[in-house]
This record gives structure tokens, C-alpha cells and sequence, in this order.
């Protein structure tokens, strides 16, 4: 009994700690009371003393402005080459897919990663870490099976509906997805690697940072790598 | 072991986002002369999307670490952190909306030397729509995974950039056809 009061003091005091502060009570619970820090880290980030869509819209307000901006040059690339973008029939069914693919990806591995730095799995570099490796390995399998079924789906539904369609534009497409999705997933690693350590080292939450960024950049390289990919192949 | 559960989730997630990409692909295409018709769409699309899912996927990712940890209860909807995270999707949404018209009508007018105000009204409106689709399904479809016993990390994802992208490439649609 004396000990849930003890913690519930502990809590309460937690949950009052202005949120830019680092404070030594955190470290002091988690070791008395056996919380995890990332548990006592979310109880004072959106705790007591915190308006919690006020924290959401400050902390994330400008990355998702920036990225969204980011995202938008990409889409000026491809308005760039639009007339011939828009008659590659394959490819304009293939782009929400694409954007999909890289996003869901962007999504895992940031949120994977931002829970093993919380979990404290990802202090060691990338080649000693098993966990980050095997993450790594999954993607790149996923990313290689993705490219298949994406683009037989999609030409598949060209082939049916499209008079356009020829084996010389199926393998030109193919391999479009192809290089495009190789580069942009080793780029989300490398991107949710060092940003989220950096943002982890600043005390702030990875996840309101890392997804807007991963997402945006691989937006912004997709659109810019289809479109040099468009040219160069069509 | 790398075929393990979490690659299962992923990969049937994966399917998930190729299937509802592909659909949304499809709309597009099939409706590329209607969506394309104010000048500067394919600059906002990317963004708009992207935004989708930023916003959609930040939320999810922070309801699923509140729930790993206890502090939001799968049963208690209308806590003061899920509120929160509600009202500051929408406003998040509605502000980079807004960005995103200003930034497609400022490239129209600098590149293309053509004034078009519609384009900015088309992401507001179109965010506002497809806030009121994504923002209950995203919340209800993370605790459905987290009481079902999966980890929402990785299958809330594709979920969301999935149904995301339909919602925006639908919103967008309606909002074009309704303002020309």
C-alpha cells in the first residue's frame, strides 16, 4: 500500500515536470520502481501539464510543413515531364502503389527503430546490431517481392485495358520499379538511422519526427527518380 | 529468424498497400483528364498524399505506444490523450492543407506564369474531407490490431498510407469536379 503511494506521488510529480525539461526523477523511478523509461518518458511528454494537442502541433507543425513542401518539388519534377508521365498508363496506376510501398516502409522502419531506441536495442552501429539487420533484411525481401506484384498487377491491368501495351514498355516499367524502390528503401535507412538518433539524443518523441521525414524524402526522391527514369528509359 | 511473425504482418500488409494502391492508381487513371484539368494537381498530389500519411501515421504510431505502455486504456475513446491527438491531427492537416495551396498556386504562377486561386481552395477542402474519414478509422483500426493481439507498428502502417491515398486521390476528385 505504502509502496503504490509512494508511486503514485512519484507519477503525479512526473506528470507535472514541464515536458522540455530532462529531469533526474525519471531515471530515480525507473530504477526503484522498475518502470521503463519509455513509459515514464510518455507519462511526462503527454502528461498532467501538457496540452496534448499543443505539444502534437508544435513538435510536428513544421517538420510536416517542410515535408509536405519537399513533397511538393517531387511533384514539381513530375508535373516537369506530365504529357509523357500521363500517357505511361502503367505508371500512373503504379504511382499511389509506389507511394504506398515506400511510405508503409518509411512508417515500419521508423517506428521499429524509434521503439528500439526507447527499448535502448539501438546504441551499437548498424553491422553490430542484429535487430537493425534483420529488420533490414525483411525490407529489402519485401521491397523485391513488392516490385513484382506491383508491376504484374499493374501491367496486367494495361494489358486488359489499355491499347497501349507492348513487352518493350512492360520491362521498361519493371525496371522503373525496380530501381526506383531499391534506392529509396536503402535511403530510409539511412535517413531513420541518424535522424532518429538525433532526435532521440534531444529528448524529443522519434515517432512525431521520423515518419514525416522518411515519408517526405522518399516522396520527393521517388517523384524526382521517376522522372529521370521516365526520361532516360521512354 | 528473418521469415518470422513480424514479416508475416508485414507482408500482408504489403499486399494490402499494393491492392489499395493499385485501386487508387486505377481512379487516377481513369480519371487523369478530370483530376488534371486546374493546372498544378500533380505538384499538390505528392504532398497531399504524403501528408495523409504523415499525419495519419504519426497518430497511429503514438496511440500504439500509448497503448503498448498502458497510459491510453483500448476502452477509453474519449481520454484526454486521445482528444488531444484528434484535435491536433485535424489542425495539423488544415495547416499544411493551406501550405500546400500557397505553394501549388505560387509555383503556377513563378513557372507556368498563370494565376489560378482555385488551387489553393482544392487541398483545404479535400483535407477537411478526408480528415473526417481517416482520423476515426485510423483510431479505431489501431486499438481493433492491439486488442486482436497484433502489434499495430506493423500492420497500422499500409493500413493507413493505403486508405489514406484513396481518401485523398477520392477528395481531391470531388473537390475538383464540385469547383469546376
Amino acid at each position: 500500500m505504502n509502496i503504490n503511494n509512494n508511486l503514485k506521488k512519484y507519477l503525479t510529480k512526473i506528470r507535472e515536470l514541464k515536458r522540455e525539461k530532462h529531469h533526474a526523477l525519471l531515471h530515480e523511478v525507473h530504477k526503484k520502481h522498475h518502470i521503463s523509461k519509455k513509459t515514464l518518458f510518455y507519462i511526462k511528454e503527454y502528461g498532467g501539464k501538457s496540452n496534448v494537442a499543443q505539444t502534437i502541433i508544435r513538435e510536428s507543425a513544421k517538420i510536416l510543413l517542410l515535408s509536405s513542401i519537399l513533397s511538393s518539388f517531387g511533384g514539381l519534377a513530375l508535373e516537369g515531364v506530365q504529357t509523357l508521365f500521363l500517357s505511361i498508363f502503367p505508371l500512373v496506376i503504379l504511382l499511389p502503389a509506389l507511394n504506398d510501398m515506400i511510405g508503409s516502409y518509411g512508417a515500419i522502419v521508423s517506428s521499429r527503430f524509434s521503439t528500439m531506441l526507447y527499448d535502448g536495442e539501438a546504441k551499437t552501429g548498424f553491422w553490430k546490431n542484429k535487430a537493425l539487420k534483420k529488420l533490414f533484411s525483411q525490407i529489402m525481401i519485401l521491397t523485391f517481392i513488392g516490385a513484382i506484384l506491383s508491376s504484374a498487377l499493374a501491367l496486367g491491368i494495361t494489358h486488359f485495358f489499355s491499347p497501349h501495351f507492348s513487352i518493350s514498355i512492360a520491362i521498361r516499367v519493371f525496371l522503373i520499379v525496380i530501381i526506383d524502390l531499391f534506392l529509396l528503401t536503402n535511403i530510409l535507412f539511412v535517413i531513420a538511422i541518424y535522424a532518429g538518433r538525433y532526435f532521440y539524443k534531444k529528448q524529443e518523441d522519434p515517432n512525431n519526427f521520423l515518419i514525416p521525414i522518411t515519408t517526405s524524402v522518399a516522396d520527393f526522391t521517388n517523384m524526382a527518380i521517376l522522372s529521370i527514369l521516365i526520361l532516360i528509359l521512354f | 529468424m528473418i521469415f518470422d511473425k513480424s514479416f508475416k504482418e508485414i507482408f500482408s500488409a504489403q499486399i494490402f498497400a499494393i491492392i489499395g494502391g493499385t485501386l487508387a492508381g486505377i481512379i487516377l487513371a481513369a480519371y487523369t483528364d478530370k483530376i488534371f484539368i486546374i493546372p498544378g494537381m500533380l505538384i499538390i498530389l505528392p504532398g497531399f498524399m504524403a501528408m495523409r500519411g504523415n499525419i495519419s501515421g504519426t497518430f497511429a504510431s503514438r496511440i500504439s505506444s500509448g497503448l503498448f505502455l498502458g497510459v491510453i486504456k483500448p476502452d477509453e475513446k474519449k481520454s484526454k490523450i486521445i482528444r488531444g491527438n484528434i484535435n491536433g491531427s485535424f489542425v495539423l492537416a488544415l495547416m499544411v492543407s493551406i501550405a500546400l495551396g500557397l505553394v501549388a498556386f505560387l509555383f503556377n504562377y513563378l513557372i507556368a506564369g498563370v494565376i489560378v486561386f482555385k488551387i489553393i481552395f482544392v487541398p483545404i477542402l479535400a483535407g477537411i474531407l478526408s480528415n473526417f474519414i481517416l482520423n476515426p478509422l485510423t483510431l479505431f483500426a489501431t486499438i481493433y490490431i492491439f486488442k486482436r493481439g497484433d502489434d499495430p507498428n506493423n500492420i497500422i502502417g499500409p493500413i493507413i498510407t493505403t486508405t489514406g491515398d484513396l481518401t485523398s486521390i477520392a477528395s481531391l476528385l470531388l473537390v475538383v469536379m464540385l469547383i469546376t
